[in-house]
């Protein structure tokens, strides 16, 4: 049949056409997204986790959530898996102030392998950041991460300044405390005890960049000179270490695990307490010690005492006596003082 | 159809449309549009590393001494000042030094007519005015006039303003 005109005919040149501007506008939509993506700037997004993570490290304490339901800033002495969020500062009150307790243990070199670990708690983003934060100071450095990279990053310097642990130092050879706390000129009895006592209201009062924290801080206790305390012997032989609740009489005193502190004697770190002594012993408990083998109540303000006891026999002895009272108002105890520090975040 | 003027054929129409789509892709991939919005960022980090350098000079290095800043002020002393805030602003921890400067001013109650006056602490160099500046303040108690403060500066015991602009050279 022959054709009369072309009047409502579809070419194949326009179904061809058409066709191809069809699946060109599916893809030109489908790259919408992508082109706006494109179009943010990474690093302005960058720049934002920085600042918030440094805020997160720099003005806050932290947080943990135990197994028994005990909440609170003290992170630096729960396990891994109880910690919320690692901030770095002592507490909420004084923002830029580190305590060191929590620097170290934020920066350990063990925790390195799994990032993973530092985006759940400092991060708090999906997207798997990589990171590298930067703590100097005048004699510290600590560095977390990768290597910043050479294209764009984000990052953020932050001023601040680190508090640091507080140790006691007793030199016998000081006479004033050879007077205080030993009578060598008196024969001994058959033992020998000294306290050293922590009066946790007291060490606990001042303001939280002030005080002494026993609960989170590294407690050292430092006995130097003993053989002046000695008499007619040559060394002394300390076999018990006992931790005692004072303000709570009917509370059991319990024996001190020596895995549980660093005891150095005459400078070399020793194993165990049934150990001869000639010159300096040095005791250094960890953060969480003083909240150790304690009872429900762990966290009463009281006072406790170390309780060091001595054997004596003719050669080995010491006549060391009395009750040290670890406060920073002795001017054997120092607490340094707080050191200025660069914190830097970078994010990429 | 009258004739083919003007017309695009398919083919031509295809190679043209790629080419469109090349280019706006292109355009749109490479341009970070920076916009003014954005410029508070920059702003933001020269406030807070400010802020927090002053935070560091007005706190105590342990409980018994009065801070740095307060010192530096109580003593008149803007060279001191300067010295410890250009340190801390400008100390990085690759061991190199950033450039920021400042200019730092006290506002301070005259004895005469109770208004306020403002000195000169310190500076780290000449202003041309077209520093792209942020503002950091500090205030801190006096207990007296310092020696060395402007002749009008009020005896009492007084609260100063240190006001600090920085900006990157």
């Amino acid at each position: 049949m022959a054709r009369i005109n072309d009047d409502a005919l579809m070419s194949i040149d326009f179904l061809a056409g058409f066709t191809i501007f069809l699946l060109s506008l599916i893809v030109a939509a489908g790259m919408v997204p992508g082109m706006l993506a494109g179009l943010q700037s990474a690093t302005i997004d960058y720049d934002g986790v920085a600042y918030r993570t440094s805020v997160i490290l720099a003005e806050d304490p932290g947080w943990f959530e135990d197994v028994n339901g005990g909440v609170g800033s003290r992170w630096e002495i729960k396990r891994d898996d109880e910690i919320q969020r690692m901030g770095l500062a002592v507490s909420k009150e004084t923002p830029n102030i580190f305590s060191i307790a929590k620097v170290a243990r934020f920066f350990n070199q063990t925790y390195r392998e799994n990032p993973a670990f530092y985006r759940s708690r400092v991060f708090f983003s999906d997207i798997p950041y990589s990171f590298n934060i930067t703590l100097k100071g005048d004699d510290f450095e600590y560095h977390l991460g990768d290597g910043t990279p050479e294209g764009e990053y984000g990052s953020i310097r932050r001023a601040v300044l680190v508090k640091n642990a507080s140790e006691a130092t007793l030199d016998f050879s000081n006479a004033a405390v050879l007077g205080a706390y030993a009578d060598p000129a008196t024969a001994p009895g058959a033992t020998s005890t000294f306290n050293v006592s922590l009066n946790f209201t007291e060490l606990l009062a001042p303001s939280p960049a002030y005080q002494v924290d026993p609960f989170s801080e590294r407690i050292t206790i430092r006995i130097e000179n003993l053989n002046k305390t000695f008499y007619n012997g040559a060394q002394a032989n300390l076999t018990n270490l006992k931790l005692y609740w004072r303000s709570n009489p009917g509370e059991p005193s319990f024996e001190i695990e020596t895995d549980s502190l660093h005891l150095y004697v005459d400078g070399v770190q020793n194993s165990t307490l049934l150990t001869n002594i000639t010159h300096n012993l040095t005791l250094i408990f960890d953060p969480g010690f003083f909240t150790r083998g304690a009872p429900d109540n762990k966290n009463v303000l009281t006072i406790r005492d170390l309780e060091f006891t001595f054997a004596n026999s003719p050669g080995t002895n010491t006549t060391i006596k009395n009750t040290f009272n670890y406060t920073p108002t002795d001017d054997k105890v120092t607490m340094p003082p707080l050191k200025p520090a660069v914190l830097e975040v970078a994010v990429w | 159809m009258v004739d083919d003027s003007a017309q695009l054929y398919t083919m031509e129409g295809i190679a043209a449309a790629f080419v469109i789509l090349a280019t706006v892709y292109l355009v749109a991939g490479t341009t970070s549009i920076y916009t003014p919005g954005d410029s508070h960022i920059t702003d933001m980090q020269l406030e807070v590393l400010g802020n927090d350098v002053l935070l560091v000079m007005d706190t105590p290095v342990n409980g018994t001494v009065n801070s740095t800043l307060h010192t530096n002020l109580y003593e008149w002393n803007g060279t001191a000042f300067g010295e410890d805030f250009s340190r801390l602003l400008n100390e990085r921890v690759d061991g190199t030094s950033d450039s920021l400067s400042y200019n730092a001013t006290v506002s301070y109650r005259k004895e005469a007519d109770g208004s306020v006056a403002n000195y000169a602490f310190n500076t780290s160099g000449i202003q041309t005015g077209y520093e792209q500046a942020v503002r950091v303040t500090r205030l801190a108690t006096i207990p007296g006039k310092p020696t060395g403060a402007p002749a009008d500066f009020d005896t009492r015991e007084q609260v100063v303003m240190l006001e600090v602009l920085i900006w990157r050279d």
